[in-house]
């Protein structure tokens, strides 16, 4: 669950910076209309049946039926086979995460008062760690392009399902 | 020896109390995001990624969060993905040893859970048997591929 709740709060961040930003909002093709998903088995609309997403999601949702689902969304009246119901994530947004990513990583290279500095191709293959007072201190990290003297920088993993091979490396 | 950029790096910018340098380990979504956020507070960003231009793995295709779905994929992908979730599997099936462990599974808890169960019969039976009704099934019309994707 606490990885769900970060995904919470990171999704929620992100959105927030598309809401507020019209021309990032352009660029990723921000639609904030929520989803829907449609059944068409009676078994789902069957109030007690067991639907693994009730209860184990963050995400609020209601379920429509009948008139309601086309309220939302009025091509389903060209489907062949109508749906029985439908779970309305009525918070749901969508957007390109590529183009959020090409966006924002356009803005750090392009942008004179952001000061990142892009290393491609550059693959952390070892890291060395220290051991300072109660936490492991990084100290060196490897990559095939040669060693960076971490000094007192700060390191964050954000290599996605990889981290845990990197956090393996760093014996965390 | 490490390249001139990175040895640069280390060595020209200390941090300061209110400039702390960040190294971040990845090009997604995340890492450029944080990247951004913390150069727009000042901070000074190093960015390692292994590819020649960022979001170009899983930032390329997520939808924006994870998702419990159902998809129907074909036999070798069910087969492959089935070995995966199972303990020892390439003792019994043969392949090598998966390196990077993605699948971190309490047996127990899993096989007592009747949802995982559920949809294990159910991604068994639309991967193997995808089409029941094969003369009309359209995406928009085949009851049982909607029903997964809306119910798991």
């Amino acid at each position: 669950m606490e990885q769900l709740s970060f995904t919470n709060y990171a999704v929620r961040h992100l959105v927030e910076m598309m809401e507020t930003d019209s021309l990032l909002a352009k660029k990723t093709g921000f639609n904030p209309m929520g989803s829907l998903s449609l059944s068409y088995d009676v078994f789902d609309t069957k109030p007690n049946s067991a639907n693994p997403t009730h209860g184990n999601t963050l995400e609020p949702s209601k379920q429509l039926e009948g008139e309601d689902i086309t309220l939302v969304e009025p091509s389903v009246k060209n489907q062949e086979q109508q749906p029985t119901s439908a779970k309305f994530e009525f918070e749901t947004c969508a957007a390109s995460c590529e183009r959020f990513t090409e966006e924002l990583a356009d803005r750090c290279a392009n942008d004179p008062k952001l000061d990142v500095k892009f290393f491609y191709d550059t693959r952390v293959k070892g890291v060395s760690t220290a051991q300072g007072g109660q936490r492991r201190i990084v100290t060196h990290i490897q990559t095939n392009r040669g060693v960076i003297d971490v000094n007192d920088a700060q390191v964050l993993i954000a290599a996605g399902a990889w981290t845990p091979h990197i956090a393996d490396m760093m014996d965390l | 020896m490490p390249t001139n950029e990175l040895w640069s790096f280390c060595h020209l910018q200390p941090s300061t109390a209110d400039k702390k340098q960040c190294i971040i380990i990845g090009g997604g979504v995340v890492g450029i995001t944080a990247a951004y956020k913390l150069a727009v507070k000042g901070h000074p960003v190093v960015l390692l990624e292994p590819n020649s231009a960022p979001g170009k793995e899983c930032s390329s295709c997520a939808a924006g969060g994870m998702q419990r779905s159902n998809p129907t994929v074909d036999k070798e992908t069910w087969i492959a993905v089935t070995k995966s979730l199972i303990p020892f599997a390439r003792y019994l099936f043969g392949g090598g040893r998966e390196p990077y462990q993605f699948f971190h599974i309490d047996w127990f808890d899993t096989l007592s859970d009747p949802l995982f169960l559920r949809w294990s019969a159910v991604f068994a039976k639309t991967s193997l048997f995808p089409y029941p009704n094969k003369k009309s099934c359209k995406w928009n019309s085949c009851p049982s591929r909607i029903t997964l994707c809306a119910t798991w």
